[in-house]
Formats: C-alpha cells, sequence, structure tokens
C-alpha cells in the first residue's frame, strides 16, 4: 500500500458541556494550560462544565487520492474530528498527521466580513487559509469565474445572497489545489446548479490526486463524490468501508431497522397448514444481502413448508417503505402455478424485483403466505426483512446527474424525448 | 497542478502539545501576508461607511493636547520648558493614540476573531500582531497634520524628526508586552475587555504623555520606567523636538522591561492558548 497522506492514531478529545466560570485563579489557568495534554486532570477542568469524550480512541488512514465520507448523527464527533485535523483544535489524547497542503471549509467563508466587497474579502480568505498575494494574483480569475461572481465581485458581501457567499467560499477552497480538502457541509447553502459544480469540483480534485474528506448529510451527495465512509457514533468508529456499504448500513440504522436475514420463523401453533422458514434479498450473481443499488434487480428467495394437506397456496410478498405505504404487492396469481406447489413438502419461491424500479431508501419486506382460492392468511411475517436501496448516483440511474430530492414512492427509470415544438411556430 | 507537485514528506502532526499560538519565527514568516492582509482589512474597515474618520483621526489628539495643556499648564501650572506646553502635549498624544488604540485592538483580537480561529488553522499570535499595525494609518494622518503645524508655527524641527515614524513603527513591541497578556485574557474572560480599558486610563497617567518624565520625583522614578510604553513615547517626542525629558537609563531599563514583559508573554499566550479555543 502507498503511504497514507493523512493517518490518524488513537484520536481522543474531551470537551467540557455547561461551562460553569466562578472563581478561577489565574495560575492555576496557566499551569492546567501547560499541561494539558501531558497530564489528565479533570479535576481542575471539571470546573468548566461536565467533560464528556468527543471522540474516543480513534484510528484510521487515508491513503492519496481517497474521497473519505465522514458520517453520522448530530453529536456524532464529526465536526471534532474535522476540526482537529484542520488543526483548529487540539486532540486530548492520541495523534494525527498528515502531509502536503490542506484546505478545510470547516464554515462557509470563514472570516468573511459583510462591509467589505468580494474581492477583499476573497484576499483576506485566502490569507486565512495560508495563501500569499501570489495565489490571489495568479489565480483570482478564476475563482470568479468558477463562483460566477464577475458582476458582483466588487459589490460589498452584505448585498450577497447566502448562495453567492458560499460559491465565492468554495471557490477559492478549491482553486488552492490542496493536497487535501477538508469540507464540512459546504454544499448545504448552495443552489442545486452550484452543488453539481462543487461535487465536480472536488472529484476533479480527487481525479488530480487530491484527498477529499466530506462531511454531509446528503447521502446522494456522499454517494456520488466519495469512494470510502467512516461512520461516526459518540465519537467512536462504528463502520469503516466502502461508501455504498457504510451508507447502506448508516441509512438502515438511521431507520431504525437492522437488516437481518429473517429465519426460522416458527408459527406458534404447530397446527399452522404453512411454516415460514427464510427470506433472503439476492443480488443478481445469487449473494444474499440487504443493500442493493437502485440499479440493481432484487431477487427475493422465501423457503417455506407446507405442513397440511389439500390447500392451494400462494406466497406474496409486500414493499413497504420508511413511512410503511405499501409500494408493491408480488404473488403467485396463476391457480395452475399455485396448484402445482401445493403437496406437504419444503419450497423455495423466487421472484425478481427488476432493477431502476425501487425508490432510494429504506424497503421493508412484509411476507405471507394465503390459500390461493379464499385468500386466507395461512402464514405470515411483517416487515420480516429490511433492505436498504442506494443510489451511487453514477450518472445512469434514473437520479441521472440530479442530487437534490425526488419524490414518489418508486423510482423507474423512464426515457424521456425532448424536441423543439413544431406547431410552435405555426401558433 | 496538484498531481505534478511532489508531495513533501515533511508530515504536519497534531497532537495535545501542538502549537496553535507562534509554531516557529518560520511559522510566522510564512503566515506575512495574512497579518498583511488582516492590517489591510482593518484599515479599509475603519474608513468604510464613516464620514468623521480623518477628522476624528486629528481632533483626538489635538483636542486631548488642548484640553491636558489647559488642565496641566493652566490649572497645575506644570511647565515643559521652552517647549509649549500644547505642543508638548500634542506630539506626546499623537504616539499615545497609537500606542492606545493598538493595544486595545491587539487585546480584542482573539475575541473578535474568534470565528475565524475556531474555524481555520492560523497561528494565534497573527491576529494580536496585526492589531497593532492597522491604527498606523491613523497615526500617520495625524502625524502629517503635526508636522504642517509645527511648520506653520514657526517651530522647525531638526532632522530626526524623518525617524519619528520609524520609532512609532516600534511601538508594537510595546503593545506587544501588555497585549500577549490581555489577548488571551479578553478571549477566555469577557470581562478582561474593561480591565484593558482600566489599564489604559491608568496607563494614560502613568506614561509621560503631558508631562516630561524629569518631573517625577526620583523615588517614583525607577517604578514608573518599567512601563513598556516609556521608551516609545519618549523616543518619539525626542525625535520630533529635539529633547527627552528622562535619562536614557530610564530608556534602557523600560526597553528591558518590555523584552523581559515580551519573552514572559509568549509563555504566558502559549500556555493559556492551549485551553483558549475550547473555550472562546
Amino acid at each position: 500500500m502507498t503511504r497514507p497522506i493523512l493517518a490518524v492514531e488513537g484520536l481522543s478529545k474531551r470537551h467540557y458541556h455547561g461551562a460553569q466560570t466562578g472563581y478561577i485563579a489565574l495560575r492555576a489557568l496557566v499551569e492546567a494550560g501547560r499541561a494539558e495534554g501531558q497530564i489528565d486532570q479533570p479535576s481542575f477542568f471539571s470546573r468548566f462544565g461536565e467533560p464528556f469524550w468527543a471522540l474516543r480512541d480513534i484510528s484510521f488512514e487515508v491513503g492519496p487520492g481517497e474521497r473519505l465520507a465522514v458520517i453520522g448523527g448530530n453529536g456524532a464527533g464529526k465536526s471534532t474530528l474535522l476540526k482537529i485535523l484542520a488543526r483548529v483544535v487540539r486532540p486530548t489524547r492520541g495523534r494525527a498527521w498528515y502531509r502536503g497542503r490542506m484546505a478545510a471549509m470547516l464554515e462557509v467563508g470563514t472570516g468573511f466580513n459583510t462591509d467589505l466587497t468580494g474581492r477583499e474579502n476573497a484576499t483576506v480568505n485566502a490569507a486565512v487559509m495560508g495563501m500569499d498575494s501570489r495565489f490571489i494574483k495568479r489565480k483570482f480569475d478564476e475563482i470568479v469565474a468558477f463562483a460566477e461572481l464577475e458582476e458582483a465581485i466588487d459589490t460589498p458581501l452584505k448585498f450577497y445572497s447566502t448562495g453567492m457567499k458560499a460559491r465565492l467560499a468554495f471557490s477559492i477552497a478549491a482553486f488552492m489545489e490542496p493536497d487535501i480538502l477538508i469540507a464540512d457541509e459546504v454544499l448545504a447553502v448552495g443552489d442545486a446548479k452550484f452543488q453539481r459544480a462543487c461535487l465536480q469540483k472536488m472529484s476533479s480534485l480527487g481525479e488530480q490526486g487530491s484527498t477529499v474528506i466530506f462531511v454531509s448529510h446528503s447521502m446522494p451527495q456522499v454517494l456520488r463524490l466519495c469512494t470510502r465512509g467512516i461512520w461516526l457514533d459518540q465519537g467512536k468508529v462504528v463502520m469503516d468501508g466502502a461508501i455504498s456499504d457504510v451508507a447502506a448500513a448508516y441509512g438502515a440504522k438511521q431507520m431504525n431497522m437492522t437488516g437481518e436475514d429473517y429465519e426460522n420463523y416458527r408459527p406458534k401453533d404447530a397446527k399452522d397448514p404453512v411454516r415460514l422458514v427464510n427470506l433472503r434479498a439476492l443480488k443478481a450473481d445469487g449473494e444474499p444481502t440487504t443493500q442493493f443499488d437502485v440499479r440493481d434487480p432484487v431477487t427475493l428467495e422465501l423457503r417455506y413448508e407446507v405442513l397440511a394437506d389439500g390447500l392451494q397456496v400462494a406466497p406474496e410478498i409486500s414493499l413497504i417503505d420508511a413511512n410503511h405505504q405499501e409500494i408493491l404487492v408480488t404473488g403467485v396469481r396463476q391457480s395452475q402455478q399455485a396448484t402445482a406447489a401445493s403437496a406437504p413438502g419444503a419450497y423455495v419461491g423466487r421472484v425478481t424485483v427488476p432493477g431502476d424500479l425501487l425508490n432510494e431508501g429504506v424497503h421493508h419486506l412484509t411476507v405471507r403466505v394465503l390459500s390461493f382460492e379464499r385468500h386466507e392468511r395461512l402464514a405470515e411475517s411483517r416487515e420480516a426483512l429490511t433492505l436498504f436501496v442506494g443510489d451511487q448516483a453514477a450518472g445512469d440511474s434514473a437520479r441521472g446527474d440530479y442530487l437534490g430530492p425526488i419524490g414518489g414512492m418508486v423510482r423507474p427509470r423512464l426515457d424521456w424525448t425532448i424536441y423543439p415544438d413544431p406547431q410552435a411556430a405555426t401558433r | 497542478m496538484t498531481a505534478n507537485r511532489p508531495l513533501s514528506d515533511d508530515a504536519v502532526d497534531i497532537t495535545s502539545a501542538t502549537d496553535t499560538a507562534f509554531g516557529s519565527f518560520r511559522t510566522l514568516w510564512n503566515w506575512r501576508f495574512l497579518t498583511w492582509a488582516l492590517t489591510v482589512r482593518d484599515v479599509k474597515l475603519r474608513y468604510k461607511q464613516t464620514v468623521l474618520s480623518f477628522g476624528i483621526v486629528i481632533l483626538r489628539p489635538l483636542l486631548s493636547a488642548v484640553i491636558m495643556a489647559f488642565v496641566l499648564g493652566s490649572v497645575a501650572n506644570l511647565s515643559t520648558g521652552e517647549i509649549p506646553i500644547f505642543v508638548f502635549g500634542f506630539v506626546g498624544s499623537i504616539i499615545w493614540f497609537y500606542f492606545n488604540y493598538a493595544l486595545s485592538n491587539s487585546a480584542m483580537s482573539l475575541l473578535k476573531e474568534s470565528d475565524t480561529i475556531s474555524k481555520v488553522h492560523v497561528p494565534h499570535f497573527i491576529p494580536v500582531l496585526a492589531g497593532t499595525f492597522s491604527t498606523y494609518v491613523d497615526f500617520m494622518v495625524s502625524f502629517i497634520v503635526l508636522v504642517v503645524y509645527l511648520l506653520v508655527s514657526g517651530f522647525t524641527p531638526g532632522w530626526t524628526i524623518v525617524l519619528a515614524p520609524f520609532i512609532a513603527l516600534a511601538t508594537p513591541l510595546s503593545v506587544l508586552a501588555y497585549s500577549l497578556f490581555l489577548a488571551p485574557l479578553t478571549g477566555l474572560f469577557r470581562d478582561f475587555r474593561e480591565l484593558t480599558n482600566l489599564i489604559l486610563q491608568f496607563l494614560l497617567f502613568l506614561t509621560p504623555v503631558y508631562y516630561p518624565f524629569d518631573k517625577v520625583p526620583a523615588l517614583f522614578q525607577p517604578v514608573l520606567a518599567l512601563n513598556p510604553a516609556l521608551w516609545v513615547i519618549e523616543l518619539f517626542r525626542a525625535s520630533v523636538l529635539g529633547q527627552m525629558t528622562c535619562d536614557p537609563f530610564w530608556i534602557w531599563v523600560s526597553l528591558g522591561s518590555t523584552l523581559v514583559s515580551c519573552v514572559i508573554g509568549i509563555r504566558f499566550f502559549r500556555a493559556l492558548d492551549r485551553v483558549l479555543i475550547d473555550f472562546l
């Protein structure tokens, strides 16, 4: 493996909640300042409030050109981690190191002053990011062009919209050509067009060898941009791996569901006519999983045993979304097929939901086995299995290269044709 | 492009011992453009959307000198030798106001830049340093008024007056002797803003701005000479008016006090800086 460009070794950070002042001896403060980090002394700092660990013993390495997403809920430690990497905050314990030039955008337009013009703010902002006057001279026109602020650049910032400020700030950071770009929720404020431009710029930085570390709550953005994900929860690394896996697991957790295979469902009453054995979801290559890409077909496999005689048995599966709306129901509807597999014994029912049909997000599966004629439930397991469908936003799904929210319960890929209105001339 | 630039093998280390206050002299040199940019920004902001700015800059030392000349000259019967008491006070007040505003800016700098330094890595000394420079423009404006006044009133300053702007450029050293302590304390405890104002009020009277140092009883001279502001005021006025009001020995004492205070101040700043960001 190539040498990492950034590494984090046993990093921990202690914060103090609910600052309580009171009398603090100056001398004690100076001594504590000297000692903090070398020795543990919560006794002194506890005067400032309740201690809590924002990060607990975090370790990982990032290679050059990797695009890493840090995901997790509020208070998971994402921002603390980024602040430590950006050298704004010191760790309490452990160590991190990196090589090369780093540009950190923990906030949009750090140090922007509303009374100064865009041009003046750009200079200060670049200086704050550690750049010099040569950078401003060389890159200024490109920065302004990318931010699409040619007309507004000499206007005071108080007349800028939030989006315009974001554009200016992002452009400056992007044109620093950093070896490592750290971005925290920067894209949250821009419009869709600018978000796309930012993601493209970040991707191209990645292709040129820059490492990108990105925090965003937007899974489509993260999936589109990043190759790897680290999921933080309560200051610990829960999962570190390919972004699709991490995003899927995180998404499933967010819905408070675990996508475990449902197995050995035993009916309460031994006299039940049908016993559900196992439900699995399979990828096209037959691998069982609970995480799918929107483009993938999803094969559902239900094993069940028919125990009673003289039935016409028809399995049925419902797909239910996170809001518990039934999206679709699929089942055996041909009497011939139902009759053929009705003698007591073990059966496997398989059905494939085509790719490019399901929406992004969580899908719960409810399985039941019905009597064909009377449509009685012979066996049922509600929300037995949870699938997470993610969109890598690679451009060839129904999402295209759009990254914003899309409504609807399903998302089939339908082809659009757009052409000039031939009747327009005659009207 | 990025890909073509060889990646430095010098790793940047981040531990609990990482110094975010100064780094090294090389670090500070590398950040010189930020010092410049922050100074320029503060100058621009001061003169943006203002009507009186230049007027205030000129009136501040002028009116102070007039009032002090009245109080000390007419009420307290203070004599400043062959130099009119107003001229004496005007020269002093020009450099004093630079010191005064540089100190209050510098002491406030970490609190003022808290949004920046809690989001971007910059050596925290840079804003403290930059705070001492921006009012130099104010100083130059009032200095030009002073020169014009001297020429019009028939007082011909010696050639040493050309040194005056450069002596004033050394004021930040005196300022840092105070602000290295006050800036991190103001960042941690808001009430230190009041303390800075109080210190400045006392210092105005403990520094020979409007009175000659040699009028101070000999008993108190050693104590007052410890003031890091003394040597700047005295040298500046000497360069303009051609005479010092204190024994050169006290200049050395004051200069020594400044350096000692800066050295201790750097250690103090470094120590408090460790806890500053977490509580800013």
